[in-house]
């Protein structure tokens, strides 16, 4: 199925606030909460993998697609957090149902390459400015911009307090 | 141990003054804060006994005011947690609020009864003879022991690990209301078990310091994770300043919002990184926050895991 992008900013908005009221998230789930919310939202195995060495020069994260899978590729190298970020911007791709390519644009390289019936979603360094400039001609950009906005909204939800009612209560 | 655990006590109150206005368990529990602070000044932690004493008459009155603070702190700090381990308050809300006037109630009357002399220090192994006496702390004691179990009990259903320094510190209280129970009791059969009176005070003051570290690490661990979040949050934003593309958030300034205006940021500070190369300044800008968000992302050490959609049988 080729899922539909946003036109607009307003309509990208609306997009991402739909998905994430979708998933249903509380303050301060985890990562693996948020694994198996989204395996269940988009119907597939899930499989996070930290790879990637030098080759991995210009792509942050990439997800590989498959029927009834996906598997999501971080770099190694990267500190936690920005792990956690990549992680949560290709999750945020299959949430909003993003159909992949059978190889990556030029100039970005991982060593992964798709097998026949797999496709490609992959988080490029160079990463355009979700909130403003972005080029709704371009279906890339507008699909990176879309799981970008996504996965910041998520990240709100996530990075509260681990204890938000203990807090509220006696901090 | 009185000094330390007033000073503790004290701290803490005026910290979470605020938390007063707040309702439910938040008032709760800094109400049992002032009463607790309150009880521990009438022991004469601050201001001589004597001294205190003499206001009242010098006839150890200041005792009975002290386990009447004490009971009523108790007695918040076990609604507060019973308050959050369920979400409410006790069904039999009125019935339970009525539950400590009548103990304070029940507790004056024999106290009033004690052939009281001048101000005593040791007020209740002066007087440890009196059948009076006993009756007056053996109900103030029982019902501290009882509440202490019901505290250990409540917060057993929470799961943040502070609560297990209060709940170990319960223990200790509950622990030293029965010794002090037996040891009266053995006062007034004639027997002078003196081990058990003098292990009183370090276990039921050693019980009000833990309760008090424990509860103390919520507001210490918030207001510090937000002065650090601060300190990276403006770090970003100046080493951000050189690149327009960045946006930062309009509100980022909240304990509520720091973490993600902070981790905003970074992401696409350290984006930028990826293509270029980023300025000393950025760099450490970057490190700092690094290490601030790798203890606020909500994901283990090595990121590695998978998941399945549940089979619909």
């Amino acid at each position: 199925m080729k899922s539909s992008l946003s036109r607009s900013a307003d309509e990208l908005r609306q997009r991402t606030t739909s998905a994430l009221a979708r998933l249903g998230l509380v303050p301060g789930v985890s990562l693996a909460g948020l694994l198996s919310v989204v395996a269940e939202v988009s119907g597939r195995r899930i499989e996070v993998d930290p790879v990637g060495g030098r080759e991995w020069e210009t792509v942050t994260g990439l997800v590989v697609l498959s029927e009834g899978e996906a598997r999501v590729f971080i770099r190694k190298s990267d500190p936690r957090w920005y792990q956690f970020h990549s992680v949560l911007h290709e999750l945020s791709h299959l949430v909003l149902d993003h159909t992949g390519c059978s190889s990556l644009p030029s100039g970005r390289r991982t060593g992964i390459t798709p097998r026949p019936g797999q496709t490609l979603l992959a988080r490029s360094t160079a990463q355009t400015d979700f909130e403003a400039d972005i080029d709704f001609s371009d279906s890339e950009s507008v699909r990176e911009a879309e799981a970008e906005k996504l996965s910041q909204a998520i990240a709100q939800v996530m990075l509260g307090p681990k204890h938000p009612e203990d807090e509220a209560v006696l901090g | 141990m009185e000094l330390a655990a007033f000073i503790a006590l004290a701290l803490l109150a005026v910290l979470r003054l605020p938390a007063l206005g707040r309702g439910g368990a938040g008032t709760l529990s800094e109400l049992a804060l002032l009463a607790g602070t309150g009880a521990l000044f009438m022991v004469g932690t601050v201001v001589p006994l004597p001294v205190v004493d003499g206001w009242f008459g010098g006839t150890n009155i200041a005792n009975l005011f002290q386990n009447v603070l004490a009971t009523l702190a108790i007695w918040f700090m076990t609604m507060t947690a019973v308050h959050m381990a369920t979400g409410s308050w006790p069904v039999r809300r009125f019935r339970s609020s009525l539950e400590p006037a009548v103990v304070i109630l029940a507790f004056t009357i024999p106290f009033f009864l004690i052939d009281r002399g001048p101000t005593n220090k040791d007020f209740v192994k002066a007087y440890a003879t009196d059948g009076w006496l006993w009756l007056y702390a053996s109900i103030y004691m029982g019902y501290v022991a009882y509440l202490m179990i019901r505290m250990f009990v409540a917060l057993g259903e929470r799961e943040p690990r502070p609560y297990v320094v209060v709940r170990i510190g319960a223990v200790l209280m509950g622990t030293a209301s029965i010794i002090e129970i037996l040891y009266l009791t053995g006062r007034v059969l004639g027997i002078r078990p003196e081990w058990m009176g003098d292990s009183f005070t370090p276990l039921f003051y050693g019980g009000i310091l833990l309760i008090a570290l424990g509860l103390a690490w919520f507001p210490l661990a918030r207001r510090a994770r937000h002065a650090a979040l601060a300190i990276a949050n403006a770090m970003l934003r100046r080493a951000s300043a050189a690149h327009p593309a960045v946006v930062d958030a309009t509100d980022h300034s909240s304990a509520e919002t720091i973490a993600h205006g902070t981790y905003r940021l970074a992401v696409q500070l350290a984006d930028i990184g990826n293509a270029v190369e980023l300025t000393r300044a950025e760099l450490w800008a970057l490190r700092f926050a690094t290490h601030l968000l790798n203890l606020q992302v909500p994901a283990p050490q090595v990121i590695r895991m998978s998941a399945a959609p549940r089979v619909v049988l």
